[in-house]
């Protein structure tokens, strides 16, 4: 039992660091020419110099409600965390960690809803640049929507020993 | 000797090197405040502020000027200027009557109001003032953009979802625990009062029970008793006459 906690706190922290990666790098959406590479994320558009990320005005929106929720999805992971060494410590025996899992299923549907509408808005080609394709944010997000779900149930069904 | 001579000759020589160093910055220049970028919405009105500091006193002859560079152009006119006392505003050029003097010398304050902004006002406008003796010193300058509406701060919209958000969830959390707590408060009501009720049911046949069951056992208490006081007062006979034990039973 004790192994099975160690690995999900492991795979807690994994979440945690993906989700950072994920936010921060601007590797969304990777195209190539000949020439050069360009990547863009969720705040800037990098090509040999990275510049602010410029968007219609119909998708500015959508582009600040993906920001709002991965933000979100940080945060509720981190306090999920907290949440869990805590309920450790005081938890009597026998008691399931609810607040944790709680907590873990909030930040899950936060991602859910961030990349769906990403994945819905802003795939396409990037004019000017042909063989576009995702970049590793955007796999690490899904990846992390798995985790996080996956983690939220394991606290909800373990027990304290 | 010579060698004492030529340590004080140095000793003056870094004395007159700090002091022309500092000398200036003491009785220098005239120092001009402005902001550096002016935000102003199309037909609003906004103030640029010009603020100044000199060592000298605020003499009747100070002179504050304000230039006009418009935006794309190289060449700054000439748009407000204050002297002996009298404001002199612009009444021919391009901010006739749209141009208000808010400043005090006396306080330090050059500003002036621009009203009903349009497009045209994009551009850099340079705040220079003249305090005889004081003149040295450098002029400010502050950029005035126009916009249709002001942008929204970076951010603002952000921050702003993400502590809705957050607020949202504590509301929530805060709401299941007090649906807990009064939960929790009623069955517990619930149970005091069940086993009150059968606490008191107990209570009652114990009671009863006891009432039956008590009679018994004192019936054989005095019995025991009378037969102890018997054997106590033979004893007693024997030993010593006594007639206080006796009077005590």
């Amino acid at each position: 039992m004790l192994v099975l906690l160690a690995g999900i706190f492991v795979v807690h922290i994994a979440t945690v660091i993906m989700l950072f990666v994920s936010t921060i790098a601007n590797v969304w959406m990777v195209g190539s020419s000949n020439i050069e590479s360009v990547s863009k994320g969720l705040w800037l558009l990098c090509n040999r110099t990275c510049e602010q990320l410029t968007v219609s005005s119909q998708e500015e929106a959508s582009l600040k409600a993906v920001q709002a929720f991965m933000i979100l999805s940080i945060i509720f992971s981190v306090i999920a965390l907290v949440m869990f060494i805590v309920q450790l410590f005081t938890l009597e025996k026998g008691k399931r960690f609810y607040i944790t899992g709680a907590i873990m299923l909030v930040c899950w549907i936060c991602i859910l809803i961030g990349v769906s509408i990403y994945t819905a808005r802003f795939t396409g080609k990037m004019p000017g640049f042909t063989n576009t394709h995702h970049g590793y944010c955007f796999i690490l997000a899904w990846i992390c929507f798995c985790f996080s779900f996956i983690i939220s149930i394991l606290y909800l069904v373990l027990r304290k020993k | 000797m010579s060698q004492g001579a030529g340590d004080s000759g140095s000793r003056l020589l870094f004395l007159t090197g700090l002091l022309s160093a500092l000398g200036p910055s003491l009785v220098c220049c005239i120092h001009v405040y402005t902001q550096r970028e002016v935000h102003g919405t199309v037909g609003s009105h906004v103030t640029l502020s010009c603020s100044f500091w000199s060592s000298e006193w605020i003499s009747e002859d100070i002179s504050i000027t304000w230039h006009f560079q418009a935006e794309g152009t190289r060449d700054s006119t000439s748009i407000f200027h204050y002297a002996k006392g009298q404001p002199y505003i612009d009444d021919v050029g391009s901010f006739k009557e749209r141009m208000e003097w808010v400043g005090n010398p006396q306080r330090k304050d050059g500003s002036i109001v621009i009203h009903n902004l349009d497009y045209t006002d994009n551009g850099t406008f340079t705040c220079d003032v003249k305090n005889p003796p004081d003149i040295v010193g450098k002029s400010s300058q502050v950029t005035l953009y126009v916009f249709e509406k002001v942008p929204p701060r970076p951010g603002l919209v952000l921050g702003s979802i993400v502590a809705g958000a957050l607020v949202l969830v504590a509301l929530l959390l805060a709401l299941v625990y007090l649906l807990r707590h009064c939960w929790l408060r009623r069955r517990d009501l619930r149970q005091r009062r069940l086993s009150a009720m059968e606490k008191g049911k107990l209570q009652r046949s114990a009671k009863d029970a006891s009432k039956r069951s008590r009679q018994a056992p004192v019936l054989y208490a005095m019995l025991d008793h009378g037969r102890s006081t018997k054997a106590a007062s033979e004893k007693k006979a024997k030993s010593t006459p006594g007639d206080s034990r006796k009077d005590k039973k």
